[in-house]
């Protein structure tokens, strides 16, 4: 990449009410650092910044990377409200249901679905992700390499969302590569344009569903009661767009990264293969080391946070995957220890944590249960190093597996 | 002071004293009482901090509301979230289950 971040964006003026202390130049989507390395970076952080400090990046925006600070801004969504124009600001919000709206609605939207995405409520799922997973990775394993990100973690989560929303399967070829689009492809255009042809795509079956309820996600929301009415179809089609965005970028990065972190390190593989029982609280720990997906909130009025002044309409990106490196939250924060006591930031706190957290773990279990049943020991490809993305979501951009 | 018995999975018990108004959650996250993860930090929005409350206590904690029920997976109303009850001097000696894990 030929441009530095300086060059990339400005450096705004640092307001008066914030100390020269707090300030540290950190930009989220371009600082070189972070497409190095995405996750040492978040770990630098803690070493060089205090946990709430303000950079003059995207119009300046405080910046929260300590567990307790993420608490107090996320569990009080009256103070710290989910309705902004983003960092840097836009000219308006999109209206995603139930991620821009604040309680009461918003638990108005959530609630009448949580019981889909309960531990018990995607159990059900565990068979479909499996025999999904096993497909993907037998379609690779003899040819000794891949490359991961498109080949096996990208068709995941859309083949799984429609098996959920109980969409028509002769749509899904079609169906990925828009899903692929609207993530990877590199010009904003035609990442809109691909969410409008998903939406247009979600519509035949909401309007089918309307129709005629059956069993499944779709016609949840068409039939249950939200805070004492039904869903609008305009309400229901947002709702399902988010859904399954929602669970695309962020499944398939936090596959991909695990998938690298094995790589480096064979002893683990091993370990998992001898044992595949210490699966599930080693894929905890890296849901927690490699987290993904960042939230974005607006003081609504003067406060104080961490003994620093806020003022009124003040920009906070909750940096969620450098909480998880918080060295007063975290024991040996930087280390894997399955089993660890405290809990992980990566789905965020309050009331927006993520609705998606139980189907995400199931979907990082039972992958790997069969990709490491599948796949001999594998590494890095070293002629092909990954590469990364900055941003919202932390993101690898690709990564190429040898074995063999 | 409210005395609230913990019992661990394994049967360990850890009694502790609560001010009124904290919650069962917090109560346990202070003290460092293990089993309860309490990853939503207390929103209802997540079902990491799910205590069962003991036969005997379960009339004497007000009802589940809607948002704590869509987050429960059981019918069984013994099964609370620690995070939505607020401790009540009522609740002195009052004896809760963890679970063996909360995901
Ligand atoms: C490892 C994978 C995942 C990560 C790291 C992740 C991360 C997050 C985070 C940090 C939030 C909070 C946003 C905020 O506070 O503003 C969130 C919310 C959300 N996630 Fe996930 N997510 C993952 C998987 C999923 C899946 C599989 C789904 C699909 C069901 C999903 C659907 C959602 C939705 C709908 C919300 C909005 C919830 C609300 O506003 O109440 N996520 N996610």
């Amino acid at each position: 990449m030929a441009m530095s971040a300086a060059e990339k964006t400005e450096l705004a003026p640092i307001p008066g009410h914030v100390p020269l202390e707090r300030v540290y130049d950190f930009d989220y989507i371009y600082d070189a650092r972070l497409l190095e390395n995405p996750h040492e970076r978040m770990k630098s952080l803690h070493k060089e910044a205090p946990p709430l400090f303000y950079s003059p990046r995207y119009g300046g925006h405080w910046v929260v990377t300590g567990k307790e600070e993420l608490r107090q801004v996320a569990c009080d969504p009256e103070l710290f409200t989910s309705v902004t124009r983003g960092i840097p600001a836009m000219a308006e919000q999109p209206v995603l249901i139930p991620l821009t709206f604040d309680p009461p609605r918003h638990t108005q939207y959530r609630a009448p679905l949580n019981a889909k995405f309960t531990a018990k409520g995607v159990a059900p799922l565990e068979g479909a992700v499996r025999a999904m997973a096993a497909g993907l990775i037998d379609a690779v394993a003899a040819q000794g390499y891949c490359e991961f990100m498109n080949d096996v973690a990208e068709p995941l989560p859309p083949t799984l969302f429609f098996n959920i929303a109980g969409m028509p399967t002769d749509r899904l070829k079609e169906f990925r590569q828009l899903a692929e689009d609207a993530t990877a492809a590199p010009d904003p255009c035609v990442r809109m344009t691909s969410i409008k042809k998903i939406a247009a795509i979600l519509k035949e079956t909401v309007d089918a569903r309307m129709a005629e309820p059956r069993d499944d996600l779709i016609s949840e929301m068409v039939t249950k009661d939200f805070g004492g009415q039904r869903l609008t179809p305009d309400e229901i089609l947002n709702y399902a767009v988010l859904l399954f965005l929602g669970g695309l970028e962020t499944v398939v990065n936090a596959l991909c990264f695990t998938a690298r972190y094995l790589a480096l390190h064979p002893a683990l593989q091993a370990e998992l293969r001898a044992d595949p029982t210490r699966i599930p609280l080693v894929m905890e720990e890296m849901l927690r080391l490699h987290g993904i997906a960042m939230a974005v909130r607006r003081a609504t009025r003067d406060t104080e946070l961490d003994g620093v002044a806020i003022q009124k309409d003040d920009m906070f990106m909750l940096m969620v995957p450098a909480v998880n490196y918080d060295p007063v939250a975290f024991e040996n924060a930087e280390s894997m220890c399955p089993g660890r006591k405290e809990a992980l930031a990566t789905f965020n706190m309050g009331p927006h944590r993520c609705i998606g957290a139980n189907l995400a773990r199931l979907e990082m279990r039972v992958f790997f249960e069969e990709w490491l049943k599948r796949i001999p020991e594998f590494r890095l490809d070293q002629a092909r190093p990954p590469k990364f993305f900055g941003g919202l979501n932390l993101a690898v951009r690709s990564l190429n597996l040898v074995w063999g | 002071m409210t005395r609230i018995i913990y019992i661990q999975h394994d049967g360990r018990e850890d009694p502790v004293d609560l001010p009124v108004g904290y919650t069962l959650m917090q109560g346990a996250v202070l003290n460092d009482i293990p089993g309860i993860a309490a990853e939503c930090g207390g929103a209802a929005a997540c079902g990491t901090c799910r205590v069962q409350l003991a036969p005997d206590w379960v009339t004497h904690v007000p009802a589940a509301e809607e948002i704590e029920l869509s987050i429960l997976d059981d019918a069984d109303t013994s099964w609370r979230l620690s995070c939505q009850i607020t401790v009540m001097a009522e609740m002195d000696g009052m004896v809760v289950h963890l679970p063996e894990n909360q995901t």
